[in-house]
């Protein structure tokens, strides 16, 4: 059964199951679809490559079989099932046991797939003529739908009234944004004068206020920033210290933002990022691609402000330069799943313009292959580009890094790795926060190549290479 | 005001200053060193707090950017080279996500199939998911266990960096090296009693010490509770004293006497139950004697028929003989003769009543005095692990307690006797107290995985006639299959359509599916570690 194999012929490319893996909203869905990849509970299955779609009916609790649907293009899902998990487990059995080859190729889909396929495909076409384009859906979501979607009809009176209407949209935002940039100058200045002290104790309320303003600002990411001083001031030991830094990094944005005008152009653009204008997926993909075989080194889920938030690092093999493509989704909703840790791309990537390392996939030449060359870099190289990327945006957090042959060592007397030596003698000290374990027992005292993210407090592994291959820590 | 002090500056001079205000406290960040210093000289006057925040973001992300590499940092020694094979991709998959969902009671289960699983293939946990097994294993001894089987040189060498995970490792020796259970402290040539884990250790601690030393040297160990026996608490006395079972002997006799005397009426049964175990004992025969004065053999209406009388011990007798109270509503004379019969070997029936076992436990017996009488032999059966006794009792149907007797019985046979118990069971009476599925729970749990050939058959039949009748008490039967029978294709395929057979709303229906789920996880998982 699970072992014959189907046809080649023009079956769809099948997803290697790292690939349909990554597609699933949570650990808890893996194991259950992991449950269903096998043809046990599967009746009627199948798949076409035009169009691109595998179906089945999954014996569930009840009587009657859940319709399972997967519209490989989107990837869409249908199931006729309750949950409300994205995709659900029946479509992740479904997906699984279609890449072990467990779903014989048909010539056409099933009734029950037929008519959601059917109206998808019209559904596409009416939104093709519309002229939409559908590249950046899904792969940079901050910048998807935020301007401008609306535009592009045919006419070119109408688009030209619609770019004036954007352009007039573009510069109220810049002036609301830039009356609320010095609203906050003001009051970061007003607390540095009349002190700082007490503020762990005051609970920081009129952080609340000054934040709202600047929402009201449409200045989202500073409302941001100042939301956070509340947890800096609380945050014990040494909090004026720390405090200070954060206050005078956001006087440094609203500083650089009242001369906006006056500031060369990558520099310009990194304010404008770190003040929260936004970012159009188009603008983006116009700036020059860098063409690389791209190797993925490590993908990452997080949840900010009710957002899961992915993030995928990226190493040219040639250019040798580090990557960090974003995709965001709801909670329980499908992320980009195109980047596969531990597989590589030969593809055009585009920078976001001024915020390094943040880049978009633009065209892509040919299926991703296996993982190639990863040329690390010792300590004293990483910590190099760590300061040239701090010197074009010292707003930077966090930096991707590659270091080659680092073995985890620990202060002399010290019982707990607390930091990655390189070959040269030279070690970067782990971040507080970040656990040595895992990263220990994959490297078993011996050296690895370690993917990591330096911060101010140190170093965060993400990932290592080892003779079993990448590894996620 | 003292800002022309030449003193050069530091970056706390700038957060005592922004602490205070700048109101009262204004800065000259000229005075920063370095190039800080030199860039803060350039900064436009003016607002002094503009003048500090902006100095301070100089020196926060030349800070940032300036940091050094540490020197001097002492690398972590290599773990030695691995000899076993590790887990292949899908394998570690689906250990990483079984490991997800430890904790769970269905994800404990499976997890420690999986570590089983791998064991007996001699196939070793990826690295990276190490620390979080090493982390399981600091939760249950036997996962511990478990978890030391797969861990390979890998995961000895990093347990050695937590104290907890070494714990949890230390207990259970290392694969090669079979010498058995863990071993205490290393033996003293002189005399184990002045061991300070013996003499001064915690309770726990002892009651380990005394397992482990009783598994080397039984005698050393009785010799050494003997010595301490009048001055141990009743509690101790009631943890330590079953631990003579493990290597039970002849020379255990004397101790087991005086304990059968003790205040303490746990400390008595334990006793009893010890001597009754022991072949030749005096208690033995001293209640062989007594019971075989109340079961004889008469003919009646041609027909060889056990005739039973009620012994009638005075208190201090019954004590002597290790017979602990009646339970309430029970006879305190058929009570006591359970326990004489319970007490005397089982070869004495034989011998002096004429017959087998199978022959005295298929006569009749007068006064419907059988229940009594059986319930004594099954629980000697139990006692003295006497297979043709126990196959008897249960090929009979008199005694209630199939669980405890089929355990006396080889897996296979315990297979045939849990199937039997299982096409007995008609669906009925699920609402009484005791439901006939707590039962079957124990006869199924005795018999170890895989089940063997006629229990699967009869789970599947059972299901599809128990239905809706089924009750919560039903499902840990049906969760036990799921886990025990065998993962092939057709047993699966068996179970699902008796699940597709059920009605919707069968209480039972997902969990049939549930364990169908089960085997084709369990299956794939074993063709993962091949």
């Amino acid at each position: 059964m699970s072992g014959s194999l189907a046809s080649v012929g023009d079956v769809p490319q099948r997803w290697s199951p790292e690939q349909v893996v990554a597609l699933a909203p949570d650990a808890s869905s893996v194991a259950a679809g992991r449950k269903l990849a096998a043809a046990g509970p599967w009746s009627q299955t199948g798949a076409t490559a035009e169009p691109a779609a595998v179906w089945g009916l999954c014996k569930g609790s009840g009587k009657t079989p859940y319709q399972t649907i997967v519209d490989l293009t989107g990837p869409a899902y249908r199931c006729s099932c309750p949950s409300r998990k994205f995709p659900c487990k029946h479509a992740l059995g479904l997906l699984l046991l279609w890449s072990a080859g467990g779903v014989e190729e048909t010539a056409a889909p099933s009734d029950f797939a037929a008519a959601w396929l059917d109206s998808r495909a019209a559904k596409a076409a009416r939104s093709t003529t519309a002229g939409a384009d559908g590249t950046g859906t899904g792969v940079d979501g901050t910048s998807a739908g935020v301007d401008g979607t609306s535009a592009g009809a045919d006419g070119t009176g109408v688009q030209r009234d619609a770019e004036r209407a954007a352009r007039r949209r573009a510069e109220q935002r810049a002036e609301r944004m830039g009356a609320g940039a010095a609203d906050l100058d003001r009051w970061l200045r007003d607390r540095v004068r009349t002190g700082l002290a007490g503020a762990d104790r005051a609970g920081y309320g009129d952080v609340d206020a000054v934040a709202a303003r600047l929402v009201d600002a449409q200045a989202q990411v500073l409302a941001g920033g100042v939301r956070r001083l509340a947890g800096v001031a609380a945050s014990g030991d040494g909090w004026p210290g720390r405090l200070l830094a954060e206050l005078a990094l956001l006087r440094l944005l609203t500083a650089a933002h009242s001369r906006l005008a006056d500031l060369p152009e990558p520099l310009a653009a990194t304010v404008r990022a770190r003040v929260g204008y936004p970012v159009r997926t188009e603008d983006v993909l116009a700036t020059p691609a860098v063409r690389d075989r791209w190797n993925v080194l490590s993908l990452r889920d997080s949840t900010e402000d009710r957002l899961v938030v992915r993030r995928v690092v990226l190493l040219g093999e040639h250019t040798g330069r580090v990557a960090v493509v974003l995709s965001f989704a709801p909670p329980g909703q499908p992320l980009d799943a195109s980047l596969v840790p531990g597989r590589s791309l030969e593809a055009d990537l585009h920078f976001h313009p001024g915020s390094a390392p943040r880049a978009v996939v633009g065209a892509r030449h040919g299926e991703p292959g296996v993982l190639g060359a990863v040329a690390g870099a010792g300590v004293a190289a990483a910590l190099a580009s760590w300061a040239q990327a701090l010197a074009a945006d010292p707003w930077l957090t966090s930096w991707p890094v590659v270091l080659a042959a680092v073995v985890p060592a620990a202060d002399p007397g010290e019982d707990r790795p607390g930091s990655l030596l390189d070959e040269a003698g030279d070690a970067l000290p782990l971040a507080p926060g970040a656990e040595p374990w895992h990263l220990l027992a994959v490297s078993g005292g011996r050296p690895v190549t370690v993917v990591a993210e330096q911060t101010p407090l140190g170093l965060h592994p993400l990932s290592a290479l080892t003779e079993h291959g990448l590894v996620a820590l | 005001m003292s800002g022309t002090d030449p003193a050069p500056l530091s970056f706390d001079d700038l957060v005592g200053a922004a602490l205070l205000g700048t109101a009262r406290r204004p800065v000259d960040p000229a005075g920063l060193p370095g190039a800080v210093g030199a860039s803060a000289a350039g900064l436009p006057g003016g607002d002094p707090a503009a003048l500090l925040l902006d100095a301070a973001a100089l020196a926060v992300v030349h800070e940032r950017a300036g940091v050094l590499p540490l020197r001097g940092q002492q690398p972590a020694p290599a773990a030695g080279e691995e000899a076993g094979r590790v887990a292949g991709p899908a394998a570690a998959d689906r250990l990483g996500g079984l490991l997800a969902r430890a904790g769970t009671q269905d994800g404990d289960a499976l997890l420690a199939l999986w570590l089983d699983a791998a064991a007996a293939a001699g196939v070793l946990a990826p690295p990276v998911l190490l620390p979080d097994l090493l982390e399981v294993a600091t939760r249950s001894r036997a996962t511990a266990a478990r978890v030391a089987a797969v861990a390979g040189e890998r995961g000895r060498w990093l347990a050695q960096w937590r104290p907890t995970w070494a714990g949890a490792l230390s207990r259970h020796t290392p694969l090669g090296t079979s010498s058995g259970t863990a071993a205490p402290a290393p033996r003293q040539p002189g005399d184990p009693a002045q061991d300070p884990a013996w003499a001064h250790g915690a309770p726990a601690g002892r009651r380990a010490w005394l397992a482990a030393l009783r598994a080397t040297d039984p005698a050393a160990a009785r010799e050494v509770l003997a010595t301490s026996w009048a001055s141990e608490r009743g509690e101790d006395r009631e943890a330590l004293l079953p631990l003579l079972r493990d290597g039970l002997g002849p020379d255990d006799e004397p101790l087991l006497e005086v304990a059968l005397r003790d205040r303490r009426a746990a400390v008595r049964e334990v006793a009893a139950a010890l001597l009754a175990a022991l072949p030749g004992s005096v208690h033995g025969r001293r209640s062989a004697e007594l019971a075989l004065r109340h079961v004889r053999v008469e003919r009646r209406r041609l027909r060889r028929t056990l005739v039973v009388t009620l012994p009638d011990l005075d208190p201090g007798e019954a004590r002597a003989l290790g017979v602990p109270p009646a339970p309430h509503g029970t006879g305190a004379r058929q009570w006591q003769l359970q326990h004489l019969v319970a007490a005397a070997p089982l070869a004495v029936w034989e011998d002096t009543l004429g017959g087998n076992a199978e022959d005295l436990v298929a006569l009749p017996v007068a006064d419907d005095l059988y229940a009594v009488l059986h319930a004594g032999w099954a629980e000697a059966a139990r006692t003295q692990q006497d297979a043709a006794w126990a196959r008897a009792l249960l090929a009979a149907g008199t005694t209630r307690d199939l669980a405890a007797l089929a355990l006396v019985l080889p897996p296979q046979e315990r297979a045939t006797v849990a199937a039997a118990a299982l096409d007995a069971d008609d669906g009925r009476d699920r609402r009484s107290r005791l439901p006939p599925s707590a039962e079957l729970l124990r006869v199924l749990s005795g018999v170890p995985a895989p089940w063997p050939e006629p229990l699967a058959p009869s789970v599947v039949t059972w299901v599809r006639r128990v239905r809706r009748a089924a009750v919560w008490y039903d499902r840990p039967v049906v969760h036990l299959a799921g886990l025990r029978l065998p993962c092939d294709e057709s047993t699966e395929a068996a179970l699902r359509a008796a699940a597709a057979a059920l009605p919707d709303d069968a209480p039972l229906a997902p969990d049939v599916s549930g364990a169908a789920d089960t085997l084709s996880f369990r299956r794939h998982m074993l063709e993962e570690l091949r």
